[in-house]
């Protein structure tokens, strides 16, 4: 067993315990019931484009993200906070090794939570729209939000004591406002990126095709081009991450 | 006292230590080194101990100076954790992990070469055996003090930090990590412990290092300590069936600056305990009195750090 999977196994361990699995995955899961009513009165065809809709609108823009800001603050934040970081430190792994097992293990455990409720909602689309394609490409998506969001949120986790208030800020202020006004910024928008990568998956009608390319604006529609960026952002996080880790100070007293 | 900061053989080397924060002074130019076998460390709270311990371990950069454990500087060269222990004196652990969870957890990442055996030695050497499967949530105070140190030695290091290890233990508990600590240092380990509970730190350190206001205010062992403290008035109590002539001769020395006489004998503060101790046998012959014992009243490790603190 390697030193990154003990560290990685550590994380996730303490990421996915049962209370905060259960509560996040109902944030994840809100699009479900909301699917599941308004479908009643829809065509099949309808339900397809609702479940895109209301996964680009409500889920990929603001019930992911913050699900993913939760899980990725705490990764190291909580360690820090709680004062279990010295344990970690005073073992002979690199600070950058440190890093990475942290941005794996929330990557993965914002995935897995994020997913229970994309499977309830894709379950709902299956169902009552027929469609049961769907939710690949929202899957292939969470992936990569869930990698971004962690790039982003583990080192603020680490850097700031109210991380998840300014990561809160962060999502409203420059992925809400900022981002759709300023069409300079858009290819740095984590959910610009995202939509761009899902657009190129899944099967879109045309009133889903003129919402995604309002959303994106900029950025080019293309998967690739969003795991290299994502890619890119890891790697910046995880040096980034491991410069905190070498120079924080612990002090205890 | 300064070469009483040094040692011949140092495995750990604080050069002109100083951290600061903001205005507040935590370590002020520390230089000292430490060897094989227990060192306590003493302080006050606040005194700077845990700030100089977590420099030694790496875990704080100083504002000035070098710390060299091995050869190496931990801050810089995390490799050095193979060689290296750390017991943080906070109460917090890892509350859902198993105390084996976390020994064996700790010893993978310390690359032990069989983590589960490792752990159960570990574990064993502290005593946690057979409470090894709970939750360390649902462990008491000293119980988690345990398993922090089953954590830390369960590699073997040649050097261990130990911040108040002794912190919420029981008697029995606390006799049972004296009891290791004493073993390692005895084995050859360099082990540094910090403590307020110093008649513990009597117990199992050879030599005693004093902090007080971030500063080493004495080095050495606890007689070494004392000797240094010659100017310093000792309170001695002689046991006697006849106090009031035993104190009336020897009040006739100028050594002898106060005192104290009750029904089974007298207590006296001296300037000069080598002089009374030479004195009493033919004192107690010119006035017939018998003197059951003579014992000093203030040799505790409390009071010599009392003296040291108050004569700074």
């Amino acid at each position: 067993m390697t030193v990154l999977f003990v560290i990685f196994r550590g994380f996730i361990t303490r990421l996915l315990n049962r209370r905060r699995f259960f509560w996040l995955a109902l944030i994840g899961a809100a699009p479900a019931p909301i699917l599941f009513l308004i479908a009643q009165s829809e065509s099949s065809d309808s339900v397809v484009s609702l479940y895109n809709d209301l996964t680009v609108t409500l889920g990929m823009s603001t019930l992911y993200p913050v699900v993913a800001l939760i899980i990725s603050t705490a990764a190291l934040g909580q360690e820090w906070k709680s004062g279990t970081l010295p344990f970690l430190l005073v073992k002979p792994v690199s600070r950058w090794g440190i890093a990475a097992g942290a941005l794996a293990a929330a990557a993965v455990a914002s995935f897995v939570v994020i997913e229970a409720g994309v499977l309830l909602t894709w379950l709902v689309a299956g169902l009552v729209g027929g469609d049961w394609s769907v939710g690949l490409a929202t899957t292939v998506a969470v992936a990569i939000q869930s990698v971004a969001s962690a790039a982003i949120f583990v080192p603020l986790g680490l850097i700031l004591g109210r991380a998840t208030l300014v990561g809160l800020g962060y999502l409203l202020i420059w992925e809400g406002i900022l981002s759709s006004i300023i069409a300079g910024i858009q290819a740095s928008s984590v959910y610009r990126i995202v939509v761009s990568a899902w657009a190129d998956l899944a099967s879109l009608d045309l009133d889903n095709l003129t919402l995604v390319l309002d959303i994106i604006g900029r950025v080019e529609v293309g998967i690739g081009g969003a795991v290299a960026k994502v890619s890119i952002m890891a790697l910046v996080s995880v040096m980034l991450t491991g410069l905190v880790l070498r120079h924080r100070d612990l002090i205890g007293e | 006292m300064t070469d009483a900061r040094h040692v011949s053989d140092p495995t750990v080397v604080a050069t002109n230590l100083s951290k600061w924060f903001g205005p507040k002074v935590a370590v002020s130019q520390v230089d000292c080194s430490f060897g094989p076998g227990v060192t306590g460390l003493l302080g006050p709270n606040g005194a700077g101990k845990t700030t100089f311990l977590r420099l030694l371990a790496g875990l704080a950069s100083p504002s000035t100076g070098e710390v060299s454990v091995l050869g190496r500087a931990p801050r810089r060269d995390p490799s050095i954790y193979r060689l290296l222990g750390f017991v943080p004196e906070d109460e917090t652990v890892y509350e859902h992990m198993t105390a084996r969870r976390f020994v064996e957890w700790s010893a993978a990442l310390t690359k032990v070469a069989d983590p589960v055996q490792a752990a159960r030695r570990a574990l064993q050497s502290v005593e946690l055996t057979e409470n090894a499967d709970r939750l360390l949530s649902t462990y008491s105070k000293g119980m988690r003090q345990r398993a922090k140190v089953a954590g830390a030695l369960v590699h073997d290091p040649q050097v261990l930090l130990l911040d108040e290890p002794l912190n919420g233990t029981d008697p029995i508990q606390r006799a049972r990590l004296i009891e290791i600590v004493r073993r390692l240092g005895e084995a050859g380990h360099t082990i540094i412990v910090s403590s307020h509970v110093l008649r513990e730190v009597d117990r199992m350190a050879g030599r005693v290092v004093a902090m007080v206001d971030g500063r080493i205010a004495a080095a050495g062992t606890v007689s070494t300590l004392r000797d240094a403290m010659s100017d310093q008035p000792r309170l001695i109590r002689i046991d006697t069936d006849l106090p009031r002539s035993l104190a009336r001769r020897l009040l006739a020395k100028e050594w002898i600056e106060a005192v104290r006489i009750d029904q089974a004998g007298v207590d006296i503060r001296t300037s000069d305990a080598r002089a009374l101790g030479g004195d009493i046998a033919r004192a107690a012959q010119e006035v017939g009195a018998i003197v059951t014992s003579v014992s000093p009243e203030d040799e505790s490790l409390e009071s010599v750090f009392s003296y040291l603190v108050e004569t700074r």
